[in-house]
C-alpha cells in the first residue's frame, strides 16, 4: 500500500540530520525508545494554554494558537532548520490542510480527503508508524472547495475524526481501530465534513460543510462514549424557533437595511418583505454551515461558532429575510445548545462573506471578548458575555464598492469572495493583545444567475468570476485589538490561506502559496527566518515539545481551489544540536 | 480554409440529433407560483444557454477541428459547466478520423477545472477515467488548472461513438460538468448543437 509506505519514510533533508531520535533530543537516550501512550483527560484539554503539547485544532479551547514554548526565539529562529519530513505518496493530491496534533511525542496527521480518509499516528521518537486508519468514502459529489480535513481531536483514549462522506469516526488511541461510527449527515444531500471536531468533556462537537449545496446547517455534540446524539442546534432557526434556538420571525430577522455597524447593505427590504410568503420555505435549505473548529469558555460553558453563508450564496432574491444566522458569530450553551447570542456580520448576504475563520475567546483590556476575522477583511471584538461589539478593526484587505448588489453583468467588489480572512485560522498572542490574520486579496466580478434548488447540487446561485489582469495578492497583518489598529503589515505575492501560529518565543509562522514557510517577528513584522517547501504551505502549523526541545510542524501540500502546488510533505522543524 | 460551423438546434436525444431542427426549449417555469401581489421585479427564471458559433472553427483540408472549450463560462449550475452548458446539453460532433483540437480556458474565478474526452459510462464516474482517446485530456486532470489557466488538447478521432468531454477534477463532472462528444461515421463535417439534459 502507497500510503503505508511512505508514512514511514521519514528522510533527512540536505544531510544535515536524520531523525528527531537520532539528534538525542532532550533527554532521549536511546532511538527506538517509544513514546508512551497518553490519554488525554478532560483535565489536560482545560489546561491546554500551558501544554508543551497541541491537543486541540486550535492549541486550546480559547481557539488562540499560541503555544507558550520559548525555546525557539526572536534571537535563534535564524537557526532553525528542518529535522525532519515525511511524505504521504497519497495516491490523489490534494490540499493538505491537517495541523497536526501531538501528545507526548505522538502525531496524528490528517490527510485530503480523496479518495479516502487518512488518519496517520507517527511516533516522533521512534519515527515509527503506530497505525494508519483509511476511511472508505461513499462517492461525494458535493465537496465544491476541495475535498480536505483539518485534523482530529482526541479524548479519553479516542481520536475523532469527521469524513468527506458525513460521517463521525471514533478510533482507539492505541490501535486506531473504529470504535464508533455516526452519519452525521447525507453526503447525498450536500453534507459533508472538513473540519477538526472539538472534544468538550463527554461531548464531541460538530458541525458540517455544504452551504454550497443547500444543506440546512447544524451544530452538534454526540457522546464520546458512543456516538449517540446528545444536542443539536440548527444554524438555520425554522419558522416559530423560539428564542433560546435562535428564532427572531424565524430566519427572517429584523430586516436589516445595514450590517450592525452600519454599512449600507442595498436591500429591497420592501420586495424581500412582499416576496417572504412566496418564499416561505427557502429556510430548509439556508446553509449556514458551521466549517472549522469552535472556541470555548470552560467558565461559563459557552461555546463560540462561526457560521458561513446561506443558500444560495448569491442569489439573495430567493430567500427573503436577514437569513439568521449565517454570516455569523454565535455563543451557545456547550451543555444543551440553546442559543444565547448571535451577531450577525452581513445579514442577507450575497457575497459569500463566511464567517467562518475560527471565533477565538482572550482578554482585551480586561474584558473577556470573542475575536474574528472576517471574510469581509475586517477584525471583530465582541463581548464574551453578551455578544455586543467592543469595536471592529481597520480593514486588513484593500475593500471597495463593499455591500454592492450582484448582477447578471457582474458587480466588481472587494474583498473577493474567499475574503478577507478564509477558513484560515488567526492566532493571537495574549501578552501583546494582538490578533494576526492572513488575507486575500482576489478581485472578483460578483454575477447573479438564477438556478431552482436540486438536491445535492452546487447551488451558488450564481458564480464568481476573477477579474482578468488584476493583480492578486496577500497579506499578514497584525491587529492591536485594543485599538484596532494595524500594528504591522507585509504584503505577500499571493492570497493567503492556511493560517497562522504564534509563540511565547515572540513569532508568528505562516506560510505561502508559493512554498515558503517564514517566521514572523511578532511584534514588527519583520521576517526573521524562512524555509522553501516545495509546495504550497498551507495549513495552520503547530508547535510542541518533545523531551524538553521544542518543534513546529507544518503540512506542506498547497492548496486546490487556489491551485497552489500540491504535494505531501509534513515538515517538522527544529533547531540544530550540538555538534551537527 | 478555416471556416467557422455550428448548428443550433435542439434535440431530445444525441442520438436522434441527425435532421433534427427545432427551437431551442422553452425556460423552464419559475420555482413557484407569483403571489397575488406580486413584485415589481420579474420572478427569476433560469437562463437558456446559448451556442457561439466562433467556438468551433474548421480546416477541411486538414480535416481539423478546433473548439474553444470555456470551463465555468456562465454562472450555470455554480459555474461547474462548459460553454454554458451541463449534464451533455451541448454536443461537439466531428466526423471520425478528423484531428481535433480543443483550447480549454477555466473561467471559473473560484475553483480550478480541467477536461478529458471518456468513454460515455454510466454511472458518471466521480473522478477521472484513462480518457478515450490517446492525450485527450489537458494537464492536471485531477487537480484542475487554475482560473485563467489554459492548456490545448490535440487527438485525432480514431473511433466512432458517444463520447463526454468531463472535467476531471473530483466531483466536478457527477455534478453536471460534461458534455457530449460525437464521432460521427457518417457526418463529414464538424458541427455543434444544443442538446436536452437526458437524465437531469
Amino acid at each position: 500500500m502507497h500510503w503505508a509506505r511512505s508514512w514511514s519514510a521519514w528522510f533527512a533533508v540536505g544531510g544535515m540530520c536524520s531523525s528527531l531520535a537520532a539528534q538525542g533530543s532532550g533527554g532521549v537516550k536511546n532511538e527506538s525508545t517509544v513514546s508512551p501512550l497518553t490519554n488525554v483527560t478532560p483535565a489536560m484539554l482545560l489546561q491546554a494554554q500551558t501544554s508543551g503539547d497541541w491537543l486541540t485544532y486550535g492549541h486550546n479551547y480559547t481557539n488562540n494558537r499560541y503555544s507558550p514554548l520559548s525555546q525557539i526565539n526572536t534571537t535563534n529562529v535564524k537557526n532553525l532548520i528542518p529535522r525532519m519530513v515525511f511524505q504521504s505518496g497519497t495516491e490523489r493530491l490534494g490540499s493538505f490542510e491537517t495541523t497536526p496534533i501531538v501528545v507526548n511525542g505522538i502525531m496524528y496527521i490528517t490527510s485530503p480527503a480523496i479518495p479516502n480518509n487518512v488518519v496517520v499516528a507517527v511516533d516522533l521518537r521512534t519515527q515509527k508508524t503506530l497505525w494508519r486508519y483509511e476511511h472508505k468514502n461513499a462517492p461525494v459529489s458535493a465537496a465544491c472547495c476541495g475535498p480536505n480535513n483539518r485534523g482530529v481531536a482526541i479524548s479519553g483514549g479516542n481520536v475523532y475524526v469527521a469524513t468527506l462522506d458525513a460521517q463521525l469516526v471514533a478510533l482507539d488511541q492505541a490501535t486506531g481501530k473504529e470504535k464508533w461510527t455516526v452519519q452525521v449527515g447525507d453526503p447525498t444531500e450536500g453534507y459533508t465534513e472538513t473540519m477538526a471536531p472539538l472534544v468538550i468533556d463527554d461531548k464531541v462537537i460538530i458541525g458540517t460543510s455544504g452551504a454550497e449545496y443547500g444543506i440546512r446547517g447544524f451544530v452538534r455534540a454526540y457522546s464520546t462514549a458512543d456516538g449517540k446524539q446528545v444536542w443539536n442546534w440548527y444554524t438555520i432557526p425554522a419558522p416559530g424557533a423560539k428564542a433560546d434556538e435562535g428564532g427572531i420571525n424565524g430566519w427572517f430577522g429584523k430586516w436589516s437595511r445595514t450590517t450592525p455597524e452600519g454599512a449600507n447593505l442595498n436591500r429591497d427590504i420592501a420586495k424581500e418583505k412582499a416576496d417572504s410568503a412566496k418564499y416561505a420555505d427557502a429556510w430548509m435549505h439556508g446553509g449556514g454551515s458551521m466549517w472549522m473548529t469552535p472556541a470555548y469558555d470552560p467558565d461559563t460553558k459557552t461555546l463560540f461558532v462561526g457560521i458561513g453563508n446561506p443558500s444560495p450564496d448569491l442569489d439573495g432574491s430567493i430567500r427573503p429575510g436577514d437569513n439568521l444566522w449565517s454570516e455569523s458569530i454565535v455563543a451557545l450553551d456547550a451543555t444543551s445548545g440553546t442559543f444565547r447570542w448571535g451577531y450577525q456580520t452581513v445579514p442577507h448576504d450575497v457575497w459569500d462573506l463566511d464567517a467562518v475563520s475560527p471565533p477565538v475567546v482572550t482578554m482585551v483590556g480586561g474584558k473577556k471578548a470573542v475575536v474574528h476575522a472576517g471574510k469581509t477583511g475586517w477584525v471583530y471584538v465582541l463581548d464574551a458575555v453578551t455578544g455586543k461589539l467592543i469595536r471592529r478593526s481597520e480593514a486588513f484587505v484593500p475593500q471597495e464598492n463593499m455591500f454592492a448588489q450582484p448582477t447578471a453583468d457582474g458587480t466588481r467588489m472587494l474583498p473577493g469572495a474567499n475574503g478577507g480572512q478564509e477558513w484560515s485560522p488567526i492566532t493571537v498572542n495574549p501578552e501583546l493583545q494582538y490578533a494576526y490574520t492572513v488575507g486575500l486579496h482576489q478581485p472578483m466580478y460578483y454575477k447573479t444567475h438564477y438556478s431552482p434548488y436540486e438536491t445535492g447540487r452546487p447551488w451558488l446561485g450564481s458564480a464568481f468570476q476573477a477579474i482578468p489582469g488584476e493583480a492578486q495578492w496577500g497579506t499578514v497583518t497584525a491587529i492591536n485589538l485594543q485599538t484596532g489598529k494595524k500594528a504591522w503589515q507585509v504584503k505577500t505575492d499571493q492570497p493567503m490561506i492556511g493560517g497562522a501560529t504564534a509563540t511565547a518565543g515572540g513569532l508568528v509562522f505562516t506560510g505561502e502559496g508559493n512554498g515558503w514557510f517564514k517566521a514572523y517577528d511578532a511584534k514588527s513584522g519583520a521576517v526573521l527566518w524562512q524555509f522553501y517547501c516545495g509546495a504550497g504551505v498551507n495549513a495552520a502549523p503547530s508547535v510542541f515539545q518533545v523531551d524538553g526541545e521544542q518543534f513546529v510542524a507544518v503540512a506542506a501540500g498547497g492548496n486546490f481551489q487556489l491551485s497552489y502546488p500540491l504535494g505531501d510533505a509534513m515538515f517538522v522543524f527544529g533547531l540544530p544540536k550540538a555538534g551537527m | 480554409m478555416t471556416k467557422r460551423f455550428c448548428v443550433l438546434v435542439a434535440i431530445t436525444m444525441v442520438s436522434a440529433r441527425a435532421g433534427m431542427a427545432q427551437n431551442p426549449p422553452a425556460p423552464p417555469p419559475p420555482p413557484a407560483p407569483a403571489p397575488a401581489a406580486a413584485p415589481a421585479r420579474p420572478a427569476p427564471t433560469t437562463q437558456s444557454p446559448q451556442i457561439d458559433c466562433n467556438w468551433l472553427s474548421v480546416d477541411s483540408a486538414s480535416k481539423t477541428a478546433t473548439f474553444q472549450l470555456t470551463a465555468g463560462l456562465t454562472g450555470l449550475n455554480s459555474a461547474l459547466n462548459f460553454n454554458g452548458f451541463k449534464d451533455g446539453g451541448l454536443t461537439v460532433t466531428v466526423p471520425v478520423n478528423w484531428n481535433v483540437v480543443i483550447q480549454f480556458t477555466n473561467h471559473d474565478g473560484m475553483l480550478p477545472h480541467s477536461a478529458e474526452v471518456i468513454d460515455t459510462v454510466k454511472p458518471m464516474p466521480a473522478g477521472p477515467l484513462d480518457p478515450a482517446f490517446p492525450r485527450a485530456m489537458t494537464v492536471r486532470l485531477t487537480q484542475g488548472l487554475g482560473s485563467g489557466e489554459k492548456d490545448t488538447i490535440r487527438f485525432t478521432a480514431s473511433k466512432a461513438g458517444s463520447y463526454l468531454i468531463f472535467c476531471g477534477v473530483p466531483g466536478h463532472g457527477l455534478a453536471g460538468m460534461w458534455i457530449h462528444l460525437h464521432v460521427s461515421a457518417t457526418d463529414k463535417q464538424p458541427t455543434l448543437t444544443a442538446t436536452s439534459s437526458a437524465g437531469r
